[in-house]
Formats: structure tokens, sequence, C-alpha cells
């Protein structure tokens, strides 16, 4: 039996040696037994006289995300950070999510406008966790008597299981112009992970009053 | 000698990788295809019935929900631990830890399509089907245990990131590895067809030989599991190692039990088949081969399928 173990674990090392060397240079697949970390997530639009100006965003980390992120960036139990630790969590764990829209998409009809830049960035702790806030800018105009927007918030990598829709959605900003109504509805179109993952948007329909 | 050579070769590999340019995770490295060069590429996923579809996804977020919850609460007896070590919670973990591997082996990967193949093709023992189960999982989780170790203290690294791109190298090697494991078993039944045995000599036996289990489950195994991954390190940042270490033997019983329910299912499943197709009938000598040689062709498949569609 040893003899087998051994003769095998050899072969398996030559082989591996090999493979390792040839894919040392191309580039990996989508990693099995996805996600990593899971998200979950808190919202509030805000509209303004023109319409949906925004959507303000917390993204809370799991326990394991959230102790990598609170050792790695020194950030105290009260969700205190220096500004130098915050500049550096940003450009280290937020920022290159430009590539990625933030994982936020807003849909008009097959129209898709996915998040370019985000403002407001700040971090703080709660129960372990920790939480993102920051405001995603949309500015976009409503001028139809009755406008469906969709709104999504999932990484297509799925790295992240994001939590969304969550179960409160807040309002904020000019309410008096807007009649809004809400509902949630699954986007099949946008299936990822080998199409297993079917994201769920915010439905809003929006008419001015 | 020369497998000396490879072996120093290959550990060079590892220990001297770029692992700053491993960061895959969407918070640290851009996308390797940027976005508007991304297209629909057919998938083997597209073949599969929409309603199957749907119930996968809906079982897949069931999945998602108790890992989440799982892991909700092992996180709270982690702090609890570092209070007081040897207290409930360093039970709890344990136990929740052996959750983990049960759920988290229901979730995609983990050798599970590789195992039902390969039972389903060749008559195999119990004994056998326990044995492949328990060092494919074992193998899993120690594997992921050299990473992290790799990746938290020679690399000085954290986050998810680097080891999830080591995951998914060594998830192609794995199935290149399966790949070859899966033509030497064609190769063997091919060499049995033509022989015209029924079985009888051991170079022809359709029976499941030790050799090419360790050989499959050696291959499968080689992958380090990102649910010990996650768990270990999570315990290493609170300072807990040695409840991680621990937790780690029991998330690899929990893997254990899942991946050998579906090499004994399988197990049973061809007995079955077996003697329901061939009861009073007498057998070609030659087909007699043809399920172990059409498992092996599978194998190969869901190997190139794995390199190119990391799911099985």
């Amino acid at each position: 039996m040893l003899s087998i173990i051994h003769g095998y674990t050899r072969w398996c090392l030559i082989v591996s040696g090999l493979l390792f060397l040839g894919l040392h240079v191309s580039p990996t697949g989508q990693a099995l037994a996805h996600p990593h970390v899971f998200l979950e997530t808190e919202i509030e639009i805000e509209f303004n006289e023109q319409g949906l100006k925004g959507i303000w965003q917390e993204w809370t980390f799991d326990e394991y995300q959230s102790s990598w992120i609170i050792n790695q960036y020194n950030i105290d139990q009260e969700g205190e950070i220096s500004s130098q630790e915050l500049d550096r969590l940003y450009r280290e764990t937020f920022e290159n999510l430009k590539h990625y829209n933030f994982f936020t998409m807003v849909m008009v009809g097959d129209e898709k406008i996915p998040a370019t830049k985000i403002e407001n960035f700040s971090v703080k702790v709660k129960d372990g966790l920790a939480i993102y806030s920051f405001f995603v800018p949309f500015d976009m105009e409503i001028n139809q008597d009755k406008q469906e927007v969709f709104i999504l918030v999932y990484d297509e990598t799925y790295f992240c299981h994001v939590f969304f829709p969550p179960d409160n959605i807040g309002f904020k900003g000019d309410l008096s112009s807007w009649e809004i109504n809400y509902s949630t509805q699954k986007k099949s179109s946008l299936r990822f992970y080998f199409g297993m993952v079917t994201p769920e948007a915010i439905k809003l329909s929006i008419a001015p009053l | 000698m020369t497998a000396r050579i490879f072996t120093i070769l290959l550990l060079s590999l590892i220990l001297f990788l770029p692992w700053t340019s491993f960061a895959q995770s969407p918070f640290q490295a851009p996308p390797e295809q940027p976005e508007e060069k991304k297209e629909h590429r057919f998938q083997p996923g597209d073949l599969v019935p929409e309603w199957i579809k749907e119930k996968g996804q809906a079982t897949l977020a069931r999945i998602m929900a108790w890992q989440h919850q799982i892991r909700q609460k092992a996180a709270a007896y982690a702090r609890q631990i570092r209070e007081d070590p040897w207290g409930s919670a360093f039970w709890s973990y344990l136990g929740l830890a052996f959750a983990y591997g049960v759920v988290h082996a229901l979730g995609p990967g983990h050798g599970k399509a590789f195992v039902g193949t390969y039972f389903l093709s060749r008559k195999a023992s119990v004994k056998q089907g326990l044995m492949v189960g328990s060092v494919m999982s074992f193998l899993h989780v120690l594997s992921a245990i050299i990473l992290v170790m790799g990746v938290y203290f020679i690399f000085k690294t954290g986050g998810m990131g680097p080891l999830d791109q080591a995951e998914a190298r060594m998830q192609k090697i794995s199935a290149g590895l399966i790949f070859l494991v899966g033509l030497f078993l064609a190769w063997k039944s091919g060499r049995a067809m033509l022989h015209g045995s029924a079985g009888g000599c051991g170079c022809c036996s359709t029976r499941a030989d030790n050799k090419s289990l360790l050989s499959l489950a050696l291959a499968v195994g080689l992958v380090p599991c990102p649910g010990a991954a996650l768990i270990l390190f999570f315990s290493i940042t609170l300072d807990i190692m040695f409840a991680g270490l621990v937790a780690m033997v029991f998330l690899a019983a929990g893997l254990t039990l899942v991946t050998a329910s579906f090499a004994l299912a399988a197990l049973f499943a061809r007995n079955l088949l077996a003697k329901v197709t061939t009861a009073g009938s007498i057998i070609s000598p030659r087909l007699y081969h043809l399920p172990a040689m059409i498992g092996a062709v599978l194998i190969s498949l869901l190997g190139i399928a794995l390199y190119f569609n990391p799911i099985l």
C-alpha cells in the first residue's frame, strides 16, 4: 500500500510540476465554490427635482471579511480609524471596484446604466462587523409620465454573495415631486455564475406629481 | 532523480510565485477580461433544461443561506473561544465546522461528480467507497491548510484574494490530472476489451483497484477547500489557531460524509442496475468492459470540462 502511495504521489508531483509550469502564465478561470464573502446591503434612494439623484448604500461584511478589514486597517472596536488608514483602506479594498461598477447598476428598459463613481465613502464597525457607506450618483432625469427603473446590486464574479434587495428600502430628498411605488423582480437575463444565480432588482415605478 | 527535480521545482514554484499578483478579489484587482470585451460564450450549463436550472438556483440559494448562518454562529463561538479556550464554545465550534463541511460539500465542487462517475462504472466495495471519500476530503482540507499557512505566515498577506487565485490555479492542475487518470482508466478498459476477457485476470479486471482510486482521490483532492481556508484564516486572525486546526479535522469529516455518501449511492445504484440488466442473460466478455470504458472517458471529459468551467 505504501509503495502505491509513494509511486502515485511521485507521479502526481511530476505531472503537477509540468502542468504548473505550463499554467503559470495562463489566465485563471472563475474559482470553484464561490462565494468567499457575504455582504448585506441597506439602501436609501435619493430623489431631486429632476429625478433619481442617486443611491446611498451601506454594505455590512460578514464576520470573516470584517475581521480581516478591522485587523488590516487598525480599526478599533468603536469604529475609529485614522484618516491615513481610511485612505489606505479605500485604495486597497474599495477603489478597485470601479472596474466592477461598484456592483451597482440601474436599468431603464433594456438599457444598462452602471455606476461609474462613488462619493462620501466612510467605514464604521458595529457589533464586530465592518460597514462601508457611500453614495452612488446617477443624476437621472425623469421626463416621462411614468418611468420604470430597476436597481441592482450584485457581484458578477460571485466572489461576494450580495444580499439584495434589503427588507427595507429608504427614500429621501425631494419626495414631494414624485409618486414612487416599488416591488422586486428577478432579472433572468442577467444570470451569472454559470447561470446558477439570478440577481433580483428593485423595480421602481416613478411618476411626477 | 527526475522525480526529485520535479518535486523541488514544484515546491519552489509554490513558494516563490508572485503572490501579490494573485489577488483575484474584485476589491483588490481589476478583471482579467475587460468589461466591454465580455460576450456570452457557450457553456455546458446552457444545455441544461430551464426547470432544472430553476431548481438548481433555489437549492444553491438555500445552501448559501445555510452557509451564511453557520458562519455567523461559528464567528460568535470563535470570539468566545478567545476568552475561554476550553469552554463549551470550543466544542460548539467543532460541531459547526462539521456542519459547515456537510453544507459546503453539498455546493458546487468537492469531487461528487467524479466519485459518482467512477463508482457507477466499476464494481467496487463499500470499503473503497469510504476510502476514496475520506482520502479526497482530507487531502482537500490539508491542501487548504498548507495554502493558508503559506499565504499568512510566509507571504504575510491576508484576505481571500490570494487564496482564491491560488485555488483557481490548483484547480486547473487538478483538472489536468483528472484528465490523465481518466485516460489511464480508458486505456486499461480498452486493453481488456481487446483481450476479450471478462475480468478474470488482474490486468483486465473491471473492479475498482486501489491504485486508480487513489490517483483519482489525489487528483481531485489536490484543490484546496475554500471553506476550510476561510475558517482557518479567520481562526488565525482571531488568535485561536489551535481551535482552527482541530476544526479542520471536523470539517474534513463533514466533507467526507457527503463525498462518501455520493460514492456509496453510485456504488449501490450500479449494483442494482447490473442485477436488473444482466439477470438471466449472457454478456459478451468484450461488452462486459463497456461501462468501465464509458466511465473512464466520462472522467476524462469531466476533467476537460472542469478545466474550462470549474463547477463540477
